[in-house]
């Protein structure tokens, strides 16, 4: 059970890139998971303990101080924690580490990989709760990742890593103990989508938690006749239109399940194509499920009336066949 | 010790100590019962600190804490069963259920908001203090936080601008580790993570007058309190006092591993066998029987007023505990309420 845990193939990818390339560090106060996971990962602490620079609460300076090292030849992963503590770290991480390749004419480099538990973590409440993506999605220069399977983990990061670009690891509180999506199989380039679930009547598109709550309500929409096409935008910048556009071509319908709040979210971004390269393929409105916009409330029945699940998708899905 | 607080006032203090000590026992039991949403972090072991220095504010004056926040109201005055009913999430809570354990708020009592994000309350504090200067009010800001925020940078530029403007504001550092060797480096939770020694340090050299106390030692909170509270009216700005007291070993996941407290043990001293293990906490480090101690001592409370006291406050909890399993969950569409002042 634990081998096929998405959190556990996450450690081994961070591992697996560790043992690869010395220059890997760890700089952070937190961790890859909660606190009830601090066993599966403190293996990986254990072996590279003198790569790790275990820092005080302090966001913005070892943020910053990850920038630095990433210019000076490391590579740090940098585990911020809590997806709301990146805010604290915001000027290191939207306006340093994107800008500076741009303002060198391209001469410096910064390749250095924030980490974050972001999303409606249950109980988080207004302040542990923070989806930052859409938000970052407005830092030109910054790249995206967003893996929602676990054999994404390892590609993805070697990707990142290659590819020499300041990066955010939007991580979700809630997918460490799930275990679908180990599949063999092609494994699609950074920056392109994949089809994770092939069918022709309605395109469920999401990313991180969201991904695998279209995989399930497409399992339930199957027992409703209804064949849903899943499509794991896996990098949020870039964001891939073309596989959307394509599998949109085929079904006519779409919904998007992200739980960013509705205005400039991840899901308007991806509605937006549809304004222009996407113009025509559609045969119904496309469905946005967003977390509504007020702040996360701790009370359970209110919060859980907020997020975006998989009923609510699978209800989004037939009324556009209805 | 206790000379300088007026009598009613110490039993007053006491009362209140008692009370935050079966809230956060109900909260624990609620919690094993899995009743209780989100990580939640209990006051045990730093009462004297909360009840010591909120004893000494006004009315007026204004109070803003962090995720440790449930003794912190209770020390203010507000009510058990609407905070008890809040950490559960229910509609019978200060805020209807929507901020929980994390956000604890009493705002008829000037305590409006805790901020769950380490050291972010500590400008919001310093604020509050230029408001009261600015509009030339009798007030001071007291703000309460654990000495991991002085590991953030929003806690030095807060108290460079508090020296600076001389802001009514006391900074009341909790350092509820003061049992770690203050090694520098440690780097976890729970241990010394600034380069300095001394946490004090830091705000002297701001120009600040700090003050560093025993959180055993009630009497002496509400002295530093009470001094700090007359220099920021007089307008000689803020003071960073800190407490210190050990860490209760209750722990991350709060458990009852000292079980239920008895205020016998007070004049017993005993050490019940299943909690040998930490005999310490019984002996010494226990803020409430520590205090009862000397309560006894000092003839200003016998055992049996001690005790009074303790049914007094037990019933106080009971009700309150029913009040907050009374309490409806708020129905969804409160979901809504609340995003812009009404
Ligand atoms: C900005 C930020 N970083 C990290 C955390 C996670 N966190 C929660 S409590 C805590 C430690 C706080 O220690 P301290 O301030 O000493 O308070 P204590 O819990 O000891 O009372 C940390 C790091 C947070 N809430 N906010």
């Amino acid at each position: 059970m634990a081998e096929t845990m998405f959190g556990v193939t996450k450690i081994k990818a961070v591992g697996d890139l560790m043992r690869r390339d010395e220059n890997v560090v760890i700089i952070g106060g937190a961790n890859f998971g909660g606190l009830l996971h601090s066993q599966y990962i403190k293996p990986l602490f254990d072996e590279f303990d003198d790569r790790i620079l275990r820092t005080p609460s302090a966001e913005l300076g070892f943020c910053g101080l990850a920038v630095g090292a990433a210019i000076a030849g490391l590579y740090p992963i940098v585990t911020i924690g809590t997806g709301s503590f990146a805010f604290e770290a915001w000027p290191q991480i939207v306006n340093e580490a994107p800008n500076i390749t741009y303002m060198s004419g391209g001469k410096v480099k910064v390749p250095v990989m924030f980490h974050a538990l972001v999303g409606i973590r249950i109980s988080g409440a207004a302040q542990h709760s923070a989806r930052p993506q859409a938000m970052l999605m407005q830092a030109a220069g910054l790249q995206i990742i967003a893996p929602s399977r676990a054999s994404d983990v390892g590609p993805l990061l070697q990707a990142a890593r290659e590819s020499e670009r300041p990066t955010f690891w939007i991580d979700h509180a809630l997918l460490f103990e799930e275990t679908g999506g180990v599949e063999p199989g092609p494994i699609p380039a950074l920056g392109k989508a994949a089809i994770v679930r092939r069918g022709k009547d309605v395109t469920l598109v999401g990313y991180s938690i969201d991904l695998v709550r279209c995989l399930k309500a497409a399992a339930k929409l199957e027992k409703a006749g209804i064949d849903a096409e899943v499509i794991d935008l896996r990098t949020l910048c870039p964001l891939d239109s073309d596989t959307i556009c394509e599998s949109v071509g085929k079904t006519g319908r779409l919904v998007i399940a992200d739980e960013c709040y509705p205005a400039a979210s991840v899901a308007s971004e991806i509605a937006s194509i549809f304004t222009d390269k996407g113009w025509g393929l559609l045969k119904k409105p496309v469905k946005r499920l967003n977390f509504p916009a007020v702040p996360v409330p701790l009370s359970p029945p209110l919060e859980l009336h907020l997020i975006p699940t998989v009923d609510k998708i699978v209800a989004a899905a037939k009324q556009l066949m209805n | 010790m206790i000379p300088v607080m007026p009598k009613d006032d110490c039993l007053e203090a006491f009362r209140k100590m008692l009370l935050i000590r079966r809230l956060e026992e109900a909260c624990i039991d609620a919690a094993q019962e899995k009743r209780v949403p989100g990580h939640f972090h209990v006051y045990i072991g730093q009462e004297a600190t909360g009840v010591g220095v909120i004893s000494a504010l006004d009315k007026g004056d204004f109070i803003y804490s962090t995720h440790r926040n449930h003794g912190h109201l209770i020390a203010r005055g507000a009510d058990p069963g609407m905070t008890l009913a809040e950490i559960l999430g229910k509609s019978g809570g200060y805020a209807g259920g929507k901020a929980g354990t994390l956000h604890g708020c009493a705002p008829d009592l000037n305590f409006p908001l805790s901020s769950g994000i380490v050291a972010s309350i500590i400008p919001i504090a310093a604020g509050t203090a230029y408001a009261m200067k600015q509009r030339k009010l009798p007030y001071v800001s007291a703000v309460l936080f654990g000495e991991g925020a002085m590991e953030e940078g929003a806690a030095y530029e807060a108290l460079n601008i508090a020296s600076l403007w001389k802001l009514p504001v006391l900074f009341i550092c909790e350092n509820n580790s003061a049992e770690v060797d203050r090694k520098p480096g440690g780097g976890q939770y729970h241990a010394p993570n600034n380069s300095i020694i001394e946490i004090t340090d830091l705000a002297r050299v701001m120009g600040m007058t700090t003050v560093i106390i025993d959180g055993l030692d009630l009497d002496a909170v509400w002295t530093g309190a009470r001094d700090a509270r007359a220099r920021a009216i007089r307008g000689e700005g803020p003071t960073f006092i800190e407490v210190r007291t050990d860490t209760w070993p209750g722990g991350q996941w709060p458990t009852l591993v000292t079980g239920r407290t008895d205020i016998r043990h007070a004049w017993t001293n005993e050490v019940p066998s299943q909690y040998a293990k930490n005999a310490k906490w019984f002996t010494r480090n226990d803020p409430v029987l520590s205090v009862a101690r000397k309560l006894l001592m000092l003839g200003i409370a016998g055992k049996e007023e001690l005790q009074k006291i303790d049914i007094s406050v037990s019933h106080q909890m009971a009700g309150a505990v029913e009040f907050a399993n009374q309490s409806p969950y708020p129905p969804a569409e409160d979901a809504y309420a609340h995003v812009w002042p009404t």
